[in-house]
């Protein structure tokens, strides 16, 4: 019998290139494919900087554990390494052959510097001089014997020096912190140079006396795949820091190499990096395509992306009324990014300031860079409130940012915990605590995305405020177990992981087999980012032996295999990749016809349900439910920017059958986004509220 | 330590909550109309802080933390200071979490431990320590008081449940050290004893056995067994007369209840027989985990569970209830209304007073005249005595038994009556109340108090002065019934400068009461500073 897996780094790399097929789409305006390309590259540095990372050490130490699939290791980055030298070939194609000759016909030039006219190259010098050059850091190797560490994911040019008889080799890093792309005007559109290639042509400047002949450009990928040993860390912030600092030396897991460069600097790139051959990628063409991102959000060019779908105001939520009047009178479901996130932000900064409120506590896993929610918790505790803030210091690549907001929230007296030992705190919670009239009254926001209000613009997301008291009890109990103070004893509502939602998920679906098996309809709907649990995929096979009609949307890793064979006949796997990155998980069990809709932190894997603490809320304010079940449904009607995920783990673009109407699900929520708003507007405008006597 | 590490180093947890009796550190506003408890009991420690309103009260939050305090009894007979410290910890996290409600220390109604403490041997190093680093004073929650949760709890249960109404039922708290039983006939108490077996009690016992599956349930049976066939000896010896329905109470069993119960929270002797048989075969390590228990509460989970079926067999019932609610939750809920007394349970410490009396064969009628004039004597010297409405059911307690030591013997039968009631169960009432009610019996004649009398001089000498008061109402009344034949039925009273003044109306000659009030009256005298005097 096939395997019943999909490997979880293969279906990972189909997830990627269905991301880069959206970079070839022409139905997709140019900048916004740039977008696509620069976000698959940046996914697959992730990708390498942690999986691979993660299989390199392992396959190091000899490990042979296989995975879902069936694959050591090795055998897991043998395919991998097959399918990204692919992958890579695809992305650089796509950039020499149809983006960028495309970009140039509407104006936008890739140049040379050795291509600029005089005037040109004359105030590209300068703008080196001034800006480029002071920044230059060159690392030079002295002798055969001495190294140089090599910064990760940046553009390094290795350069052969000759002055005389003597040789010698120098490495530079071209700075981050510069733009990649320098802007060239012409009368007729408008050039753009990549950095390295003008820092590259002006680089006899550094070495004054020396002749350059010869050099490569080059960029490492280390392994991040480095966690604190919480077990022996006394203090976890000291051990974040060390870990941070290991990462930096850490193990080459890619050298991306561009094409063209002389052997012997190679052979000592490698040395130097300790690579060998199957850790090599040639690249003909620019490196590091995820600084395109700088391309495509350039300004101007507006005709060359979609028209932006500013986020709505959602209805009864006008900045005049106070929040927590707005809550008291019904749960409030946002569908984020369609409808603002504002509203979240407000909720923490009215909590700051109201003078009812005793404590907010909230859990932070990746926040925004200058972080307004951040601002409303300082501000809190500032003016004497009783504020806890759980910051998860071990979020991947957040780390030290973490770090710092931890400090800055510590100086404003808040009270700060580093997470929970030995485990991910990635439930989406904030509490608000107020006395009203002697009574307390907990005001919860409970979600599936972070709180990040950047992110909040471009992730699909939910987002529930309520004051239900059996979730604010819960919410409450919530944060005593995770600050240390109980246990996670039965919560009323919500279900956490590690210690419960596995299980509730496993006995959902059993509910549904056993009604199917009673010849009852059985329906589940589930959307997710990931799905690699294999007990919840045992699950699913075994509801669909079982005749349960089940229908996943998973925008990235299924490890489930769909497939005709019988406990695989019954599942539809449809992933979506469209302008918004697809991020809320939302299940639908359809229990006899008297469903139960959640929504959740948590994917269905095994890093979610079992060694992280994740929330999942179940929606029973009836319009809320109704409208989470329609946004469901409709995300499986899309026929426009949704794959049909196939038992190889690849996907096929779906289109509208014959006399089947086109339906793009994200531009149907923005629609139905707009238009709640606009009749709302149009209420308003006609219904006016005077301003009466205080005692008529 | 280096500058970061001290610019980064955090508030030790263990510091006593700043501003706990202002709450929340912001400006004063509506106090939070909110109450809490707080319980360590065997394995944990819980609060339970409740929304108090006209409406009822409704629970707004339940925190509960692991702490081995039976595990330390029962193996060292000690609390160790780490366990100490440890409930010093959770505690002051509980009392933060109160103040980050609004709430003060003042709003924490009671503060109980477990009756097993009392066999630790530094009982009192704990609950001083406690006091010391917490400001919380924590009482044991003794026998009775456990017996009155128990009550509290069932008659809920029982209302909820017509069937039970009907039966006789059985209710069975399995507790760490000792289990309780009650008898309940129409919803009514007709019994209550209590044994020592326990849940942790147990546990410890086989803990060197190291035996799983089979055998180890087979070592619970035989601890089990033996009170049990004495539960039913004492509570259902006539095979006419049977235990028709059972409820077990605890932690443990409530903890896995959901697993067990089907319709209208039942289970079956088998269903608890096969979860036995299954938790057997789990190596002991792996119980917590899949029971969702911390380890020491897992260490009891069997040998709960197997006293349960050994109780429910020796009882030959085929199943029983469980309430499908958390134990913890329930007792603390009920915790700050067991001081306030319901009039059913009042009735019901009557009654049990009522079956000593009669157990030692005391003139039934002397003993109802004189608790109707102790009643009537306490409400019309309220303003002198202020004492409240759990006294005057000690009085009445006493009342009605003050002469059981005459079963002994007539000759100094109040030392004896003394003795009896200090050593019989009376439903409901503490050792600390039941001491009380002994004394009052004791002193009805002869000796008043006295520093002398070691078990008066134990007492704290707010109860020490009740024993006196009472003490001295009960020989007013007795002397009042001095010829046993409950002539005197009522009486008005008027207080005249420094005397009190009762007249017994419809009563022509009051002649003998007169005389024996002579003999009795001086203790009131000395209390009170008034002379008792019968009006013609």
């Amino acid at each position: 019998m096939a395997h019943p897996f999909i490997s979880r780094e293969l279906s990972w790399l189909e997830f990627n290139h269905r991301v880069l097929e959206q970079a070839t789409r022409p139905s997709v305006p140019l900048l916004d494919r740039v977008k696509f390309l620069a976000i698959s590259a940046s996914n697959l540095d992730e990708f390498f900087q942690v999986r691979v990372g993660g299989l390199t050490a392992m396959r190091r130490t000899g490990n042979t554990i296989r995975d879902l699939a069936g694959l050591t290791p090795n055998m897991q980055l043998t395919a991998i390494r097959k399918r990204c030298l692919a992958m890579t070939q695809t992305q650089h194609e796509i950039w020499r052959d149809q983006i960028s000759p495309a970009l140039a016909e509407e104006g936008l030039v890739h140049l040379h510097p050795r291509d600029l006219n005089p005037s040109e190259r004359e105030s590209i010098e300068e703008h080196f001089e001034q800006f480029i050059f002071p920044l230059l850091t060159p690392l030079a190797l002295e002798s055969s014997q001495h190294t140089v560490t090599l910064p990760s994911l940046q553009i390094v040019i290795g350069a052969r020096l000759n002055s005389g008889e003597r040789q010698r080799f120098a490495f530079i890093p071209i700075p981050r912190n510069l733009p990649r792309f320098l802007s060239v005007s012409r009368s007729e559109g408008e050039g753009f140079l990549f950095l390295e290639e003008v820092v590259a042509y002006y680089l006899d400047r550094l070495f004054p006396g020396e002749t350059i002949n010869g050099n490569a450009f080059f960029r490492l990928t280390r392994n991040t795949d480095i966690a604190v040993d919480e077990e022996d860390a006394s203090d976890l912030v000291d051990e974040m820091e060390e870990v941070l600092t290991a990462r930096r030396s850490s193990s080459t897991v890619r050298l991306q190499l561009r094409s063209g460069a002389p052997r012997d600097l190679v052979q000592l790139i490698q040395e130097l990096t300790n690579t060998g051959t199957s850790q090599l990628y040639r690249i003909s063409g620019p490196l590091a395509l995820s600084d395109f991102m700088q391309l495509a959000f350039r300004p101007d060019f507006d005709h060359l992306r979609e028209p932006a779908w500013p986020p709505q105001q959602p209805p009864g939520l006008s900045p005049q009324t106070s929040i927590f009047e707005a809550i008291v009178k019904g749960d409030i479901l946002l569908n984020h990014p369609y409808e603002s996130f504002e509203p979240v932000v407000r909720f923490l900064q009215e909590a700051a300031r109201d003078p009812q409120v005793l404590s907010i506590k909230q859990v932070l896993y990746r926040t925004a860079e200058n972080s307004a929610i951040v601002d409303a918790l300082i501000q809190a505790a500032e003016s004497g409130k009783q504020v806890t803030v759980l910051i998860e210091v071990k979020a991947r690549f957040d780390e030290a940012r973490n770090l710092v907001r931890a400090e800055e929230l510590q100086r404003a007296g808040v009270q700060v915990v580093y997470g929970v030992k030995g485990l991910k705190t990635h439930a989406k919670i904030a509490l608000v605590a107020r006395n009203e009239d002697g009574r307390l009254r907990r005001y919860l926001h409970l979600g599936t995305g972070n709180y990040n209000e950047s992110t909040a613009r471009l992730y699909t997301d939910i987002s529930l405020l309520t004051c239900r008291p059996e979730y604010g009890s819960d919410g409450s109990l919530f944060f005593n177990a995770v600050t240390g103070r109980s246990k996670l004893t039965g919560l009323n509502k919500l279900v956490s992981a590690p210690t419960f939602l596995k299980q509730r998920i496993l006995d959902l679906i059993e509910g549904e087999i056993s009604r199917s098996e009673q010849g009852s309809k059985a329906l589940i709907m589930a959307k997710m980012n990931s799905l690699q649990h294999p007990e919840i995929i045992a699950a699913l096979y075994r509801a669909s032996a079982a005749g349960v009609e089940i229908k996943l949307n998973i925008r990235g890793i299924c490890c489930l295999k769909p497939g005709s064979r019988k406990s695989a006949k019954n599942i539809t796997v449809v992933s979506i990749i469209d302008r918004f990155l697809e991020h809320s998980r939302l299940f639908y069990f359809h229990r006899g016809g008297d469903p139960e809709v959640y929504f959740s932190s948590a994917d269905w894997m095994i890093r979610n349900l079992d060694s992280r603490v994740e929330l999942m809320v179940p929606v029973e304010d009836r319009i809320a439910k109704r409208r989470l079940i329609r946004s469901l449904e409709d995300t499986f009607k899309d026929n426009t920017n949704a794959y049909l995920i196939k038992s190889d783990g690849s996907g096929e673009l779906l289109s509208p059958k014959k006399g089947e109407p086109v339906f793009r699900s994200q531009a149907e929520f923005y629609e139905m986004a707009t238009k709640t708003a606009r009749n709302k507007a149009r209420e308003q405008a006609l219904t006016f509220e005077p301003h009466l006597p205080q005692n008529p | 330590m280096s500058s970061k590490a001290a610019k980064r180093e955090q508030p030790k947890t263990k510091q006593r909550p700043k501003e706990l009796d202002t709450p929340s550190g912001l400006e004063a506003s509506v106090p939070l109309s909110a109450q809490a408890s707080i319980h360590i009991g065997a394995s944990t420690l819980s609060i339970l802080v409740t929304d108090v309103s006209e409406e009822g009260t409704e629970p707004l939050e339940f925190l509960e933390q692991s702490l081995p305090i039976a595990r330390d009894v029962f193996s060292n007979g000690t609390i160790k200071r780490e366990t100490i410290e440890r409930a010093v910890e959770i505690l002051l996290g509980y009392l933060a979490s109160l103040q980050e409600m609004g709430m003060g220390r003042e709003q924490i109604t009671r503060v109980v431990v477990t009756n097993i403490l009392a066999e630790a041997s530094n009982h009192d190093v704990v609950i001083n320590r406690l006091a010391v680093a917490t400001g919380l004073t924590v009482e044991i929650l003794d026998d009775g008081e456990m017996t009155r949760l128990i009550y509290q709890k069932t008659r809920r249960k029982i209302s909820q449940f017509r069937s039970l109404k009907k039966k006789t039922t059985l209710v069975i708290h399995v507790g760490p050290g000792n289990t309780r039983a009650l008898l309940f006939k129409e919803g009514r108490i007709q019994d209550f004893e209590s044994y020592r077996l326990g849940t942790h009690r147990t546990a410890e016992v086989i803990d060197d056995s190291f035996a799983t599956g089979e055998t180890e349930l087979r070592l619970i049976r035989d601890q089990a067994s033996s009170p049990a066939s004495r539960m039913k000896h004492d509570l259902a010896p006539h095979a006419s007369d049977p235990v028709e329905a059972i409820v077990f109470i605890g932690y443990e069993i409530q903890h896995v209840a959901t697993s067990l119960i089907g319709k209208n929270q039942r289970c079956s002797l088998s269903a608890l027989k096969k979860l036995c048989t299954q938790i057997s075969e789990l190596p002991s390590d792996q119980r917590a985990g899949s029971y969702h228990l911390d380890h020491h509460a897992a260490e009891a989970l069997l040998p709960a569970l197997q006293i349960c079926l050994c109780i429910a067999d020796t009882f030959k019932l085929k199943d029983f209830y469980i309430p499908d609610s958390l134990y913890e939750r329930g007792l603390l809920y009920d915790l700050p209304f067991t001081a306030s007394l319901s009039e059913e349970f009042e009735q019901e410490v009557i009654r049990s007073a009522k079956n000593l009396a009669k157990k030692y064969e005391t003139h039934t009628r002397h003993g109802k005249t004189v608790a109707n004039l102790c009643q009537l004597l306490f409400e019309a010297t309220q303003s002198l005595h202020q004492l409240d409405k759990r006294d005057a059911l000690f009085l009445q307690t006493a009342a009605f038994t003050h002469e059981c030591g005459g079963f002994i013997s007539p000759q100094m039968h109040h030392k004896h009556s003394e003795y009896l009631i200090l050593h019989s169960e009376i439903f409901g009432l503490s050792e600390r109340e039941r001491t009380i009610v002994a004394l009052v019996a004791r002193y009805h004649r002869m000796s008043p108090p006295k520093l002398t009398h070691s078990l008066y001089q134990s007492l704290v000498d707010r109860d020490r002065l009740r024993v006196s008061k009472l003490a001295a109402i009960l020989r007013v009344a007795d002397a009042l019934d001095r010829t046993h034949t409950g002539r005197v039925k009522s009486l008005s009273t008027k207080i005249e400068r420094d005397r009190l003044l009762i007249t017994l109306p419809q009563l022509d000659d009051v002649s003998s009461e007169r005389l024996a009030l002579e003999n009795k009256a001086n203790l009131f005298r000395d209390i009170f500073g008034l002379e008792v005097v019968l009006a013609q």
